[in-house]
């Protein structure tokens, strides 16, 4: 039987951020204002070592998600058991609030870019993609979460647009959403698509994570290099992104350039005060 | 739509990265404030970019030997020759100090920094394992040590020393001028492995390197002593078996004793 779409996603936990390395002490010595963590999955894909007795002292205190990198779903190779062998491994060690990936493909034919490749939103494709989808969470025995990516190029084999493709591989798939609002923005911009069109196609009970991060803008295009604070554009969008799907779990995504752990903090007051105005706004309006 | 229509745009769009021949260019849309061949070169360029990161990180202390410049040179030469095949970033570039070897023939002690700083990262998250105290030996029976083994720490790593190359590494760590590359006087080798948390490494000589191997292989250590023998007298064995024990127990090398009641004794 399934399940009813109000029981698809798991509540908020409300808002944190991507745990990375620098900022172990800081989760270390003293409780910090989130909510949760997100970890990279692959970094704790090792033998042993610091970075795993990290991870147990951090998940003792916080609610982890586990974000990886190397899924692939897309590519036509098929589905990489040893390495979902692996993310299983650490999903139960880690017991996460729910595992994500990215929806794009990395390699072929045994290789791998360890790039965010975009994938035609063709037919073939889809069918491809809520195949894979199926399999990798029947072997974790839960829904996964697919996030957007970045891109810079549309294909002459796509279909549909991206967002129908999203919505239909979480549909067929029963697959759960993370939707990156810089991503969106930033695939709009070298698109040429509208973002609030792209948010107003998803479907709201399948949106389970934000991830808001930043970018670098080459004028005539912009490319999503995590190494900047989240831009005022994307700050709009994720007001817009409230608005529509109401309260879900929202985190600071910075990959590079990362500064003190108090300026991802005071940037992810700004995502609190944003949620919180919006929610009372609706409020009063209900 | 033709079967396999996405797979061969992956190889093509792949054979683009790898700057092979590529038909990619014709599967992309034409448009918008960017050309095609502007829109490619985004993702030529991210992959290179990425795995360049990658070496150098994993390769800091070669890369501040050789210097920007050099290191990008050869590395981005290594790229692309070198497609990564493993899902995880973190086993690139395993290859590369053999790769320097060959690029860099003349200069060994190149290949060779950059083998020590690809071990201290093995090193740093390889498997866990507990280190043997001191006391677990005391309470062992005279019979016992007939047969007594060790297991070693599984992060510890062997290799043969040619250059001065812990001269240049400590020399770069603390961001000085590295002493001139010179070739050793007498064979040496390095041990690299985890004490506590952190990577170490100590050079060794002759003596000490075939008893850790021997040990590694499973030889009792009695019969590691008696091998000393034909070098030493029974008095400098038994100094040269008693030091090597203790720093080997003080550098948390052993994890585990074999040979003991025949039970494997592990004191975790």
């Amino acid at each position: 039987m399934k399940p009813s779409p109000a029981s698809l996603k798991k509540k908020s936990p409300g808002f944190g951020l991507g745990l990375r390395p620098v900022h172990y002490p800081d989760f270390l010595q003293q409780t910090q204002p989130v909510e949760w963590l997100e970890i990279i999955s692959e970094n704790y894909m090792v033998q042993g070592g610091l970075p795993l007795e990290h991870l147990n002292k951090i998940m003792d205190q916080y609610p982890l998600a586990m974000h990886g990198v190397s899924l692939s779903i897309g590519t036509t190779d098929g589905l990489d058991r040893e390495y979902l062998k692996q993310l299983k491994a650490l999903a139960k060690h880690v017991q996460p609030l729910w595992i994500s990936d990215h929806l794009c493909w990395t390699g072929v034919q045994g290789r791998n870019t360890h790039d965010l490749l975009p994938l035609p939103y063709s037919e073939e494709a889809l069918k491809l993609v809520v195949q894979h989808v199926s399999q990798v969470q029947e072997m974790l025995g839960q829904r996964i979460l697919l996030e957007n990516v970045s891109s810079y190029l549309d294909y002459k084999s796509s279909e549909m647009s991206e967002w129908a493709f999203l919505r239909e591989v979480s549909a067929q798939a029963d697959c759960l959403l993370l939707l990156d609002v810089n991503n969106i923005y930033v695939s709009s911009i070298n698109h040429g698509f509208s973002a609030t069109e792209f948010l107003d196609h998803l479907p709201v009970e399948r949106v389970q994570q934000i991830h808001l991060a930043g970018h670098s803008d080459h004028g005539d295009y912009i490319v999503d290099t995590h190494d900047h604070p989240v831009a005022e554009p994307v700050w709009d969008l994720y007001r817009y992104t409230c608005e529509r799907f109401g309260e879900v779990a929202t985190m600071i995504e910075r990959d590079d350039n990362i500064p003190e752990l108090d300026v991802l903090l005071t940037e992810l007051g700004r995502a609190r005060s944003i949620a919180a105005e919006v929610f009372e706004v609706q409020k009063v309006a209900a | 739509m033709k079967a396999q229509t996405l797979t061969n745009l992956q190889v093509a769009f792949h054979d683009h990265l790898l700057n092979r021949p590529s038909t990619i260019a014709e599967e992309v849309i034409a448009g918008g404030r960017i050309s095609i061949e502007h829109r490619l070169h985004i993702y030529h360029n991210a992959y290179r970019a990425r795995l360049l990161e990658n070496l150098q990180d994993a390769y800091e202390k070669t890369w501040a030997y050789i210097g920007d410049e050099a290191f990008e040179e050869t590395a981005l030469a290594y790229i692309e020759v070198t497609p990564p095949n493993n899902r995880n970033l973190r086993w690139y570039g395993a290859t590369f100090p053999d790769w320097l070897a060959r690029q860099f023939a003349e200069d060994g002690d190149i290949a060779e920094l950059a083998m020590l700083d690809w071990q201290l990262r093995q090193a740093f998250d390889a498997t866990d394992a507990t280190p043997i105290q001191a006391d677990a030996l005391s309470g062992l029976a005279s019979s016992d040590w007939e047969t007594l083994g060790f297991q070693l720490s599984p992060t510890l790593h062997i290799s043969p020393l040619h250059f001065n190359s812990v001269g240049i590494w400590h020399a770069l760590d603390q961001e000085q001028t590295p002493p001139v590359s010179d070739k050793l006087a007498k064979p040496s080798w390095l041990l690299i492995w985890r004490k506590g948390w952190n990577p170490h490494f100590r050079t060794v000589g002759a003596v000490e390197k075939e008893a850790l191997l021997q040990l590694q292989q499973g030889t009792a250590f009695a019969a590691v002593c008696a091998a000393l023998i034909e070098q030493f007298s029974e008095t400098e064995t038994a100094i040269v078996a008693a030091e090597s024990l203790r720093t080997w127990l003080n550098d948390e090398l052993i994890v585990g004793l074999t040979g003991v009641n025949n039970q494997s004794v592990n004191m975790e």
